[in-house]
């Protein structure tokens, strides 16, 4: 299924950052590049647990562009797993 | 006094100390600052007190260039009180860093610095009838102006702008009508400054034409041109009678340079519900005794140490309303899809449990390089005076897009930075844009987005200490010529991205002062 027919907009976010960065593209890569997010739950739930670490990303300026948006690298590798079905 | 121009015997001289071509902000400043002096001023003025459609179509000619939505006659205004007869009010002066030239901007810089220049603006905030001469953020939110506070930080400055009602040619009407010392001449064009027989570096008379038939001549000691950033190049290049390239040309400058603040909507924001919208106000400032109205609002601005460490020029953002996106560019059917992508991040916001508000829209206001191929040239078609048009062929620098790109980049992640929300960056709907991921592809990407025009027509005899880098010196001489100055933004060597009526008053204000106390002072 192409990304433009994905109806769910957090998966059409998440694998257009797949695209881009392919090294990425697997569940264990991108489990042990976000620390402290459970297998267990629903990755999207757990993105409020998440906060402090999308701040420190944009103060640091670890930033990505998707579709023109600028989002912390923690959001994007978020919504790629919530893509790839976690 | 006012003076027909058609009733001016045909043939006939009129003399002067000084004369002034054009009756705008520049022209009405100079005018103004004199009046009750002791010298005899002549200000020369192509239209009447109202719209006249004839002498507005001798504003006709041709943009060339990058494409502008706008008729060029329709950028400007020909007749007393010049464009700012419809111009938005908008006040702010220059930032200090605008006058500082910056390594990586060939031209860049003025010949003198802020502090040099801030009497003169102190000056021209009272000309322009705003409010006390502050333009802090402080300032807007004492006046109950709104924005989000946190898009303050170390990239960004949050000014406040003081927006005038103060249309040029209403309000100092009766102090250039009742001084006895000026006469203002209405439909008289100039259409050439003609140069001493004996000696080309002086102008001893300027060729008045009207368009009911009558011509004259007007001699003067001095003489300030100060017809606007278009036409300032066209009568110094049709003055080519005697000097075929035209005056003040002998390096080429003339025309050379033309700069807008090209805009681009730039960012569309999902802002967190509690975040303050930009929202402006109106306070009654007190003029000479008399309460007005002006108008707040905020804006944002790249700091200078942001501007040097990204080597970026000045950029101005402020929030809009979508219903104006139509006029910049970008159509009200393309708006709804560039909404729906946001979509995503409402999705994704949402996680947070984060209300989040209306998509909200920002636009920036660009300051473009000095660049000698963006120009304003003389065309073979002729007005209804025989008077060559002009071809406007503006043009920005790949530099100048790759910065507007980076700019919107730095918004966007501001917005996040500061828990505010997300944003993206839509460059006026250029849909490549979002494939850009990496600097890398900054590099290799077209960035062919649509810009807009804000009709600040600038740069074209620009103030430079050399001769062979300027057309005019410091004090907006023409270098060629010991008698002619310039007024108005033609003269700006660097544009900054402030809008540039206050500036243009600054420097008409200090002329003034030159003429009085230097050139005419004898
Ligand atoms: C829609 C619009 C909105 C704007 N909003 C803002 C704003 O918010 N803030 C801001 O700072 N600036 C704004 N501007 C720009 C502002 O209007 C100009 O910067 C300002 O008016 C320029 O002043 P000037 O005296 O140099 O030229 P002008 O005001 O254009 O005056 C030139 C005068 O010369 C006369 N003239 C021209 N040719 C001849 C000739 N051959 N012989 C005799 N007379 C001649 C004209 O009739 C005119 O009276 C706006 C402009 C437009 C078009």
């Amino acid at each position: 299924m192409g990304a433009a027919t994905v109806r769910d907009p957090l998966t059409r976010l998440g694998r257009a950052y797949l695209t881009f960065t392919p090294d990425e593209d697997s569940v264990a890569v991108l489990f042990d590049r976000v620390p402290g997010l459970s297998r267990r739950q629903p990755v999207v739930e757990q993105l409020p647990a998440l906060q402090a670490t999308v701040a420190a990303d944009f103060a640091r300026q670890r930033t990505v562009s998707i579709d023109g948006w600028r989002l912390a690298r923690t959001e994007a590798r978020v919504a790629a797993l919530h893509a790839l079905g976690h | 006094m006012l003076v027909d121009g058609r009733a001016v015997p045909d043939g006939s001289v009129v003399t002067a100390d000084l004369c002034i071509i054009g009756s705008g902000a520049a022209g009405i400043t100079i005018a103004r600052e004199l009046a009750g002096s002791t010298l005899d001023v002549v200000v020369l003025e192509s239209g009447a007190l109202e719209l006249d459609t004839r002498t507005q179509n001798l504003y006709k000619g041709q943009f060339v260039g990058q494409p502008v939505s706008a008729e060029l006659e329709s950028t400007r205004m020909r007749y007393f009180g010049g464009t700012t007869n419809h111009w938005a009010g908008n006040c702010y002066p220059l930032d200090p860093a605008d006058f500082e030239s910056k390594p990586y901007v060939e031209r860049s810089g003025w010949p003198f610095s802020y502090e040099d220049l801030e009497p003169y603006y102190l000056r021209a905030a009272d000309t322009c009838q705003i409010g006390p001469f502050r333009f802090d953020w402080q300032f807007g939110v004492e006046k109950g102006a709104q924005a989000p506070p946190e898009l303050e930080s170390h990239t960004f400055r949050g000014i406040a702008r003081q927006i005038t009602e103060a249309r040029f040619g209403e309000v100092y009407r009766s102090t250039l009508v009742d001084a006895a010392n000026i006469r203002v001449l209405l439909w008289s064009n100039v259409v050439e400054l003609l140069t001493a027989p004996d000696d080309a570096r002086r102008v001893d008379a300027v060729q008045v034409a009207t368009l009911a038939g009558p011509k004259f001549q007007v001699q003067a000691t001095a003489f300030v041109l100060a017809t606007g950033g278009i036409e300032v190049p066209r009568v110094l290049l049709a003055s080519n009678s005697r000097i075929p390239k035209g005056i003040g040309n002998s390096h080429d400058l003339v025309g050379r340079c033309f700069a807008d603040h090209p805009n681009v909507l730039m960012a569309l924001a999902l802002l967190r519900a509690d975040a303050p919208y930009h929202t402006a106000k109106t306070v009654l400032v007190d003029s000479a005794g008399v309460p007005h109205p002006v108008g707040i609002a905020m804006w944002l601005r790249l700091r200078r140490r942001a501007l040097r460490a990204s080597q970026l020029l000045s950029a101005q953002i402020s929030a809009i309303d979508p219903s104006v996106v139509q006029a910049i560019g970008i159509t009200q059917r393309e708006w709804p899809e560039l909404f729906e992508r946001s979509a995503q991040i409402d999705a994704l916001l949402a996680t947070s449990g984060a209300p989040t508000a209306e998509p909200r829209a920002f636009l920036v206001n660009m300051e473009q390089e000095p660049n000698l191929a963006s120009r304003v040239r003389l065309a073979r078609k002729k007005d209804a005076l025989g008077m060559p048009t002009v071809h406007v062929d503006w043009r920005l620098t790949r530099d100048d897009r790759v910065r507007t790109f980076r700019t919107a980049r730095l918004f966007a992640e501001q917005v996040a930075r500061a828990g505010l929300g997300r944003a993206r960056v839509v460059l006026s709907g250029y849909e490549a844009g979002s494939a850009i991921h990496t600097d890398e592809q900054i590099d290799n990407a077209a960035l062919d987005f649509i810009v807009g025009s804000n009709m600040h027509h600038m740069g074209t005899a620009r103030m430079h200490r050399s001769p062979r880098q300027g057309v005019v010196d410091e004090h907006c001489r023409v270098h060629d010529v010991k008698n002619l100055f310039i007024g108005g933004s033609a003269v700006f060597p660097t544009t900054g991205a402030s809008p540039p009526t206050m500036t243009i008053v600054a420097l008409a204000t200090r002329l003034a002062d030159h003429l009085r106390t230097k050139v005419l002072a004898a």
